[in-house]
């Protein structure tokens, strides 16, 4: 068995974002030389997310606005926003880390015949939650 | 109008970093912050999406009580220089440095300085030490603005003993051409500083940094609750200036947060751009 690590950089653009990294994480598995096995797309961070959805520009929008609303960023019963010692700063960003539970931090995806095993309308979306900022995510494909 | 912010440190930015080796480790020890480094393009697009023109970027020199500049004062020029419509660069000189006005005519001279930065507590100096006076006056002549930390200290290691905005009513008689900058509204001394800004004419303060929740809550607390509303807009409405402290506070949610307080239009404008027209050339 083979496993192949590479991790990618990205400058976000705005404080709440998609990006389709389905073509960078395509490339990495057309690279790393396994034909047969599977794919784990992981984000080094704690208010970021990663999803598998359609690429529509109203769904977008929808995903955006539903959680504006779900998780709104300003509560009075949020208890991470003070200060932190370790940061030097206060954290001012509980609905980030909120979202980032419900769009989760990594994804597995079938690898087949040195591809993705993606339905037809799925598209791997980088989710930026608290932009814009420097971020990182693993592509590890594991297999033969 | 250019929407400015005066209160940015530049001491995260990763192309100023990867130059100065082990200039991370100081900046998390001696500044004390401890998020991720990001390139001057993470600064840009904030900048975007706040809709901010300019921000100054203000670098501390700490060389009598730390051996450091954070970061050095040459680095933030040269950045300055390179993305001269986005920057502008205040210079940081410690005032009890054996050559600090030497030093002060030397860097006028060599970059498009647009005012000073000090910090009491960090630099461990006191405001109204002889040596700090002659400082202020040179800069008074040189007609350069000093941005001070006031207010709130939350490391122990550093003195509150000078950071009380009172400290700056006594300077501001003193040197009254001086323009002066009390960083975050003094907070928690609001009222202090309300005192020492309706008393000198020279004097303004910035709204930078969060103390007291998300940056809605804060600057709420401090524009229409802790100091009411009507007080910032009838009496100060000329005096205060936008900052954010980045990377302490993101810029863009200082930004948005100042932009959706209930309080009139107009002075948000002010804040935002135009006072800060009467105390940094352009």
């Amino acid at each position: 068995m083979k496993i192949y690590t590479k991790r990618i950089s990205l400058i976000t653009n705005k404080n709440f974002e998609l990006i389709d990294v389905t073509d960078t994480v395509k490339r990495i598995v057309s690279e790393s030389n396994i034909r047969n096995g599977f794919s784990i797309i992981f984000s080094l961070h704690t208010t970021t997310g990663l999803i598998i959805q359609e690429s529509e520009e109203g769904l977008m929008k929808d995903i955006v606005n539903f959680f504006e609303k779900i998780v709104p960023r300003e509560f009075e019963n949020y208890r991470h926003t003070h200060y932190f010692y370790k940061d030097g700063r206060m954290a001012v960003n509980p609905w980030a880390h909120l979202r980032s539970i419900l769009t989760g931090l990594s994804l597995t995806v079938p690898v087949e015949n040195r591809d993705l095993l993606l339905g037809g309308r799925q598209r791997i979306f980088f989710v930026e939650l608290d932009g814009p900022q420097r971020r990182t995510f693993v592509v590890q494909v594991i297999g033969e | 109008m250019y929407r400015i912010d005066v209160h940015v440190h530049p001491v995260l930015v990763s192309e100023i970093l990867e130059k100065y080796p082990g200039l991370l480790e100081k900046v998390r020890e001696i500044f004390y912050i401890g998020t991720a480094p990001q390139p001057i393009e993470v600064i840009f697009k904030q900048m975007e999406i706040a809709n901010i023109d300019k921000v100054v970027l203000l670098p501390i020199d700490c060389t009598t009580r730390f051996g450091v500049e954070l970061p050095p004062v040459d680095a933030v020029m040269k950045l300055v220089e390179k993305y001269p419509e986005r920057l502008l660069g205040f210079t940081s000189i410690d005032p009890m440095r054996a050559d600090a006005i030497e030093a002060l005519k030397e860097q006028v001279k060599r970059y498009e300085v647009k005012g000073i930065k000090l910090n009491p507590a960090l630099q461990g100096f006191n405001p109204l030490d002889k040596r700090v006076l002659d400082f202020l006056r040179k800069c008074a002549e040189l007609e350069l603005p000093v941005l001070v930390h006031t207010g709130h200290v939350w490391m122990k290691r550093d003195s509150l003993e000078h950071v009380n905005p009172l400290v700056w009513d006594k300077i501001a008689t003193l040197v009254s051409d001086l323009k002066i900058v009390l960083a975050h509204m003094g907070f928690p001394w609001l009222w202090e500083t309300f005192t020492v800004l309706t008393r000198h004419e020279n004097v303004y303060a910035d709204i930078s940094n969060v103390y007291t929740g998300s940056p809605r809550e804060h600057l709420s607390y401090i524009l229409t609750e802790a100091l009411p509303k009507r007080i910032v807009e009838r009496f100060l409405y000329n005096k205060i200036v936008f900052g954010s402290d980045y990377p302490r506070i993101e810029i863009n949610k200082m930004a948005e947060a100042l932009g959706s307080l209930d309080i009139d239009a107009q002075v948000k404008d002010r804040i935002f751009g135009l006072n800060v027209g009467k105390l940094i050339r352009l």
